[in-house]
């Protein structure tokens, strides 16, 4: 959540951070996940550990 | 210049595709000597993992990180 | 009298073409100043012509805008070659005890650092630059391109100003940021997040190489 804060609005919003089963998430669409504490979300943290991102 | 020889890892690769296709379509990205490219073209060169194409992912990378760590808002704050 | 500077302006791609027209614009600033300009562009743009104006005019200042390597710079394309104007180890110490800006890929990774005595501002990656293709052939309409080449020219700017090498990058790196922030504000415009990451990638690369309070007098 601190990282997510630390995120201009308008990168928030466009930039794509993670590719799910061939489904590109944005900030803004990857938190969503992350905080619902869906199984998408917990693959969404685990690509970003992966490619370094977190 | 330097050559890049590690093979890319496809999740990365895929993420920089991704990202490459919301590029305008009349923006072109100039390379120094390597040239000058539309998306289609900076996609195929990270499709084929050649030096033009590792230069392109390192770059994303680098921002990516830039904007996760907090580095850049930190730099935007101080402007 | 100022000694004069010396100017490279290859122009025979998308690339140099663009840096030919940005550098047009502070030869001119430099004109206005009084300051004598030799202006090497096709087809003076040549190793020969090169070394004589560094060796018979003395200039003190010399921007290069021209395609680069860790260990060279390159001047105009003559067939389908690409003719070297400075190299690491063979005449690189034609830019000692000079105030150098490389408008150039990598060339600070290891040419810079070889100069001695003077200041070599440039970049140890690529610089690189979005153009808008429908303005190709009008670098001064592209509004695209203008992002990140209104920093790097101030750099050249600020140096006539007899700012010190450090007070110009600085003011080019603030007017990077500067040019972010007004990106972050542009509703409904693709493409604004990737100039963002282009100037980005130019600050982080951007470097002074040796005494950075040299200016220009």
């Amino acid at each position: 959540m601190r990282i997510f804060a630390n995120i201009p609005e308008k990168i928030r919003a466009e930039e794509i951070i993670a590719v799910i089963n061939d489904k590109p998430f944005t900030w803004n669409n990857a938190i969503i996940e992350v905080k619902n504490d869906t199984e998408l979300g917990k693959k969404i943290l685990k690509f970003l550990e992966k490619v370094g991102i977190i | 210049m330097k050559e890049e020889k590690k093979k890319l890892d496809p999740e990365i690769k895929k993420l920089v595709l991704w990202r490459l296709d919301t590029v305008p379509k009349h923006f072109k990205l100039s390379i120094g000597r390597e040239g000058t490219f539309d998306k289609e073209e900076l996609k195929e060169h990270v499709e084929k993992e050649d030096k033009i194409g590792l230069q392109i992912v390192e770059m994303q990378l680098k921002f990516i990180k830039a904007v996760s760590s907090g580095e850049l808002s930190k730099v935007l704050a101080e402007a | 009298m100022t000694k004069p500077i010396l100017i490279t302006r290859s122009s025979y791609d998308d690339a140099t073409s663009y840096l030919f027209y940005y550098a047009g614009i502070v030869m001119k600033e430099a004109e206005g100043k009084g300051i004598k300009v030799i202006d090497l562009k096709r087809p003076n743009l040549t190793l020969g012509r090169f070394t004589s104006a560094i060796k018979e005019k003395q200039p003190q200042f010399i921007f290069f805008n021209a395609h680069g390597d860790e260990d060279a710079i390159y001047g105009d394309k003559i067939g389908e070659k690409e003719e070297v104007l400075i190299k690491e180890n063979i005449n690189h110490q034609l830019l000692d005890s000079k105030l150098v800006y490389a408008r150039s890929c990598w060339a600070a990774a290891s040419l810079g650092k070889a100069c001695k005595g003077g200041c070599f501002i440039g970049y140890s990656l690529p610089f690189n630059f979005w153009i808008d293709e429908r303005w190709s052939s009008k670098p001064q309409n592209d509004n695209t391109a203008r992002w990140c080449l209104e920093p790097s020219n101030l750099i050249v700017s600020s140096l006539f100003k007899s700012n010190t090498a450090e007070e110009a990058v600085t003011k080019s790196i603030n007017m990077s940021k500067k040019n972010m922030l007004k990106l972050l504000k542009i509703q409904n415009e693709p493409g604004v997040v990737d100039i963002i990451a282009v100037l980005w990638n130019n600050m982080q690369c951007l470097e002074i190489i040796g005494d950075k309070e040299m200016k220009f007098e």
